[in-house]
């Protein structure tokens, strides 16, 4: 009995060591630690709060400052020649004063939010489009102020999923600059080791016409990078046709396989740091099959060098997703163009 | 060690894995004496997703963005707005005046439909709070204008959703929407710095 109480601690610890060592973010060898579906939600929400933070201004901005971990960095690659970057509490709280404004003013508008493991903790990106909308008092039109993509290193703390360092860079469509935005990897199936595992193993329901959380996060991470795939479309295409199944087709133009795919995509204006699809309300549904979803569109040219930023287009996507060995992928999406039938209101 | 002892350990093993592992998923709960909590959507400390799944979470995602679609294309003669209400729910404008019940939900939906292809409500930064009886949350919302006759393309204005969610028989349903405005940009013009 005593050798099997041992045995039990030896295994419990163990078990221990596995299950934390993925949060030191302080290890040079930091193992890369399985995501499990509360976690991509849970750096989803501090990514969604960053914006009330930052543009309320609201606890003197420590609620700013409050969402990056202890040494954590903020850089604006945009500020100054060779960019500038604030470290440590007080310096992050005094990034988001800022001037007087409002607790209902709105600005930092963030989407397409790609997350990955990573050693450590988490890497992801976002595009943010900055608006300036409520400006009435100063007789001016809401605009797109600016935009671009944050780049981000998420850690978790005892308090939560943190930023471990988070760098925004405006989007341009000319050369890359240096650094460019990280660029991630291919989708990968979140249900393959390592993924997030489901701590109910219930909630992973095999039943046709029912999808697991895992699922529907995997379907938002597959739309969330088609964004970065056409905008900076770092690979002549590839990374952009891999989001597709072989057999896929767009609407419109009518672009069916891979490689007519990657063609089309190659075709489309891109740039190391260019932001134009900003893609939100998402909405999935469960299929026989698989899946199907759609979600709005809207294409901003952001003004750069300090011209005014247009709205390009917009609209909504519909999509039918299957799911692979390899993962999720589209297997068929079509764009419908914004059409208003009635007069606005 | 027999069998059966063996078992005993694995089983064990298995409950401390769960145990870790659940600790490891939910570790990002803030203790109650936590120095920095997250600013919360009701400015209380954040309780993360304390009394939440993934899928309570993700259903009320779903619900956000379908909301949308409902809005703008005025669906099912304005029904599908109206079904996305819990039976007593309620959309208040910023005044806090509201529109409370079906018929007059379908009505309100009625008069703002855009048209079935229409794209006008853009909804992100969707934050989500447990509550003891449901949840909360908030959400940006920039209006869109596109593809309106011969008119540029422009932003017609936008601000913050708050809601209270409720966990209905049929699945998560808004109890309460109320539409804020943006206002008071700080910015005269185009110079603050992007953060």
């Amino acid at each position: 009995m005593k050798s099997m109480r041992i045995a039990i601690a030896t295994a419990a610890l163990s078990v221990l060591v596995v299950g934390f060592s993925g949060t030191s973010a302080q290890q040079p060898t930091s193992p890369t630690p399985v995501l499990t579906a509360l976690d991509y939600l849970e750096i989803e929400q501090l990514v969604y709060r960053y914006g009330y933070a930052l543009d309320t201004g609201a606890d003197n901005g420590f609620a700013y400052a409050d969402l990056y971990a202890d040494d954590a960095t903020f850089t604006g690659t945009n500020q100054g020649p060779s960019g500038r970057t604030y470290q440590g509490r007080e310096r992050l709280a005094a990034l988001a004063r800022g001037g007087k404004r409002s607790p209902n003013f709105m600005s930092h508008w963030v989407t397409n939010v790609v997350i990955e493991p990573a050693p450590g903790g988490a890497v992801g990106k976002t595009y943010v489009g900055i608006f300036d909308i409520g400006n009435g008092g100063n007789g001016a039109k809401s605009r797109v102020d600016h935009g671009g993509i944050y780049n981000d290193v998420y850690v978790k703390t005892p308090q939560g999923w943190r930023f471990k360092s988070r760098s925004f860079f405006e989007s341009t469509s000319g050369a890359p600059v240096q650094p460019p935005p990280a660029m991630l990897g291919t989708p990968r199936a979140l249900s393959a080791s390592p993924g997030p595992q489901s701590p109910n193993p219930e909630s992973r329901n095999p039943n046709p016409g029912r999808l697991a959380a895992e699922d529907y996060i995997e379907i938002q991470q597959l739309v969330a990078r088609y964004p970065y795939a056409l905008d900076q479309n770092p690979d002549e295409g590839l990374s952009y046709a891999n989001l597709f199944t072989p057999d896929a087709v767009f609407r419109q133009p009518r672009t069916e396989g891979r490689q007519n795919l990657a063609r089309m995509a190659s075709g489309a204006p891109h740039g190391a740091k260019y932001a134009r699809h900003f893609l939100a309300n998402h909405v999935i549904e469960a299929t026989p099959d698989g899946a199907v979803g759609k979600q709005y569109l809207v294409a901003v040219d952001i003004g750069e060098s300090a011209q005014p930023s247009s709205i390009f287009l917009g609209g909504h996507y519909e999509d039918v997703y299957a799911k692979t060995p390899e993962g999720w992928r589209f297997k068929t999406r079509t764009f419908i163009a914004s059409a208003t039938a009635t007069e606005a209101k | 060690m027999n069998v059966r002892s063996t078992r005993v350990v694995s089983i064990i093993g298995v409950g401390v894995l769960a145990l870790a592992w659940s600790a490891h998923a939910v570790s990002g709960q803030v203790d109650p004496t936590s120095p920095r909590p997250l600013a919360s959507v009701a400015g209380k400390p954040a309780a993360s997703f304390a009394g939440l799944t993934a899928l309570d979470y993700i259903e009320i995602k779903q619900l956000v963005s379908r909301y949308a679609y409902a809005v703008d294309t005025g669906a099912d003669n304005g029904n599908v707005y109206a079904s996305l209400f819990a039976p007593d729910g309620a959309f208040a404008d910023r005044t806090g005046r509201e529109t409370k019940g079906r018929e007059a939900l379908v009505a309100l939906a009625r008069r703002n439909t855009r048209g079935p292809q229409s794209a006008f409500h853009f909804i992100v930064n969707h934050v989500i709070e447990p509550t003891s009886d449901g949840a909360v949350g908030k959400e940006y919302l920039v209006q869109l204008r596109i593809g309106e006759g011969e008119k540029p393309n422009d932003i017609f204005g936008g601000g913050h959703y708050e809601d209270v969610y409720v966990k209905t028989p049929d699945g998560w349903r808004f109890k309460r929407r109320q539409f804020m405005p943006s206002e008071g940009s700080p910015r005269p013009r185009r110079e603050a710095e992007a953060r």
